[in-house]
């Protein structure tokens, strides 16, 4: 992949970003009953790597997540990130999470650049690339706003800018692009596909939507639902770069839609009995 | 930050401008309704002037001395006259002046002490679980007991002068300040703690950037519930057993009889805490300038 890989060759075997091992999530439901969000998940993440999870609604993909940012204890198995078994908060991804979590007393300028006033980054160089992301995700002009100021989507681009500002080396994403519209979708995209070809960081990215899947990802994880739980991991090996109208027409991006969509199809109705 | 950004001014949100005259029944009505808002904010304008005025001068004629078949004896309640010409003499005598200033000074000392060690209390125990569990308990039961049974002590320890004020004022403010900020700094949504969390942000950032800011609405509110209950306090210290201040004023006027005088101080009091409400309101805006609703009314 990248160039010479002798180096990479003589280790024994590389240590993946993330490995889960029988991760279990339960939550305690209100009649005390336990609810099981996510059940016996087993999954590498190698470095590097775009993956993208994909599943319905509510079978804990959020949740995995949090998990993988320390921000949630496991019920059962292990997290481990680089090697190391996950105890505490991990400072090492930036989380773009769901919904927007933008500190309503900052303005979209401060709301961005606060992990950078974190690491102590000089006001000006703090300033430049807090005006490069404000630029990057189509916010410029809008960067004395606060953020109540904004409309859904602006926020949800701000609290993007805001992750990737101060360049995190693996990013966690919850369906980041979810509230634009097609043409900025297809921006961000292409985007985040260019950063990613460049830094080579590990994303993780959830969508509900499987063009942008295959798109995106070198590999798609499908989530089930009722308990939570991988269903099927794909790996997609269409080369890059990747234009999606020229996707549409690859045989190979045909067999794998259909075969994703089905079983996303499926995951969904066929557990209601339980 | 610097000054080039104050030439944004954004004027998109602010105000809508008046509605385009179509022809649709729709726009007529609001047009109606537009008119009659306007109207009705010009009466309630007017009435709100015109009220007070009718009320003194209602006033002014029902007391007066019930032989005369007056309505209120002004025995009890002075007329309006009377009240100004009391004022009048407290100017002149130079004693006006000197007790607003006493007790705006024991007010805005004690408010100080008092806000200052209640913000400082909340958040360290709004902050910590572990202190809160040791320390809340026994706040709680000293905010039980009666701040006026308090008084008789405060001034064996601290006299009749500047301090024992000081001292009741900083306790009710206290109180008041600290619950606010310990709800407040609890209240901090945690999903906004746990983003700068994994920016690898320190206790510290957390509370600075986070939780600080975050229970700044309930620490101004604590604030601005606590500035009306500063100037009671201060001025019931100054009734209980001072020398100086508006409550000497009305308590020493009492003592003679003087109803017109205890009127006085009660109407000075109205005044400073009309002014006070005033800046506090102003205040307020400034900080609180990210709420939506303060949004909104900037111009
Ligand atoms: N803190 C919590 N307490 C109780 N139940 C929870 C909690 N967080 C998540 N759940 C439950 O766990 C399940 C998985 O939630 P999760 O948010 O991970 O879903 P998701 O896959 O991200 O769904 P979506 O695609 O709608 O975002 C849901 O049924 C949800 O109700
Ligand atoms: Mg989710």
């Amino acid at each position: 992949m990248t160039g010479p890989s002798t180096v990479q060759a003589s280790e024994p075997d590389v240590v993946p970003e993330f490995a889960y091992r029988r991760v279990t999530r339960r939550f305690r439901s209100e009649a005390d009953q336990e609810f099981v969000a996510l059940n016996d998940v087993d999954l590498e993440i190698e470095s590097g790597s775009f993956v993208c999870f994909i599943g319905p609604s509510g079978c804990g993909k959020t949740t995995l997540l949090n998990m993988s940012a320390g921000l949630l204890p496991a019920s059962g198995g292990s997290i481990h990130f680089r090697g190391e078994k996950l105890k505490k908060v991990n400072t090492s991804v930036g989380f773009i999470t769901q919904h927007d979590n933008l500190l309503p007393w900052r303005t979209v300028e401060k709301n961005i650049g606060i992990a950078l006033e974190i690491q102590k980054v000089p006001r000006k160089e703090r300033r430049r690339r807090v005006a490069e992301v404000i630029d990057l995700v189509g916010l410029t002009g809008f960067a004395q706003r606060f953020p109540s100021q904004l409309s859904g989507g602006m926020q949800k681009r701000a609290s993007l800018a805001r992750g990737l500002v101060y360049e995190p080396s693996t990013l966690l994403m919850d369906e980041p692009f979810g509230a634009l519209d097609a043409q900025l979708r297809l921006n961000m995209q292409n985007e985040l596909l260019r950063i990613w070809e460049r830094d080579r960081k590990t994303i993780i990215f959830v969508t509900h939507d499987l063009d942008e899947a295959i798109l995106l990802a070198d590999r798609i994880v499908v989530f089930g639902t009722r308990p939570g739980r991988v269903v099927h991991v794909e790996d997609v090996p269409l080369a890059r770069p990747r234009d999606l109208a020229e996707l549409r027409l690859d045989p190979a991006y045909g067999e794998i839609w259909e075969r994703l969509w089905k079983l996303l199809d499926h995951s969904s109705p066929a557990e209601e009995k339980s | 930050m610097t000054s080039i950004h104050k030439v944004s001014p954004g004027p998109a949100v602010a105000d809508v401008a008046a509605p385009p005259q179509r022809s649709a029944p729709v726009t007529v009505e609001d047009h109606d309704d537009h008119r009659g808002r306007d109207v009705k904010r010009i009466v309630v304008n007017v009435l709100r002037i015109l009220l007070p005025i009718a009320v003194l001068v209602l006033w002014e004629f029902a007391s007066g001395d019930p032989d005369d078949g007056a309505l209120i004896d002004d025995f009890y309640v002075s007329t309006p006259s009377q009240i100004w010409s009391a004022l009048q003499g407290w100017a002149q005598e130079g004693v006006l002046i000197e007790a607003i200033w006493s007790t705006l000074q024991a007010t805005i000392v004690g408010f100080a002490v008092g806000a200052v060690l209640g913000i400082v209390v909340g958040i360290v125990l709004g902050s910590s679980p572990v202190l809160s569990g040791i320390f809340r308990p026994f706040l709680v039961s000293l905010n039980s007991i009666p701040r006026l049974a308090l008084v008789p002590l405060f001034i064996l320890w601290f006299g009749f002068g500047l301090q024992m004020k000081v001292a009741l004022v900083a306790l009710i403010v206290f109180f008041l300040v600290f619950y606010a900020t310990y709800e407040g700094v609890r209240d901090v949504e945690q999903r906004l703690l746990d983003v700068l969390k994994v920016m690898d942000a320190s206790r510290l950032t957390l509370q600075m950037k986070v939780r600080i800011p975050s229970a700044m609405a309930w620490i101004i509110q604590g604030l601005q519930v606590s500035i009306p209950y500063a100037l009671v306090a201060a001025v019931t210290a100054e009734i209980i057993g001072s020398n100086t201040g508006i409550g000497y004023l009305i308590q020493r006027s009492a003592g003679t009889f003087n109803t017109a005088g205890v009127f006085a101080g009660i109407v000075v009091l109205v005044l400073v805490s009309v002014v006070i409400n005033a800046l506090v309101t102003v205040l307020e805006k400034r900080l609180l300038r990210w709420k939506p609703r303060n949004l909104k009314s900037a111009r």
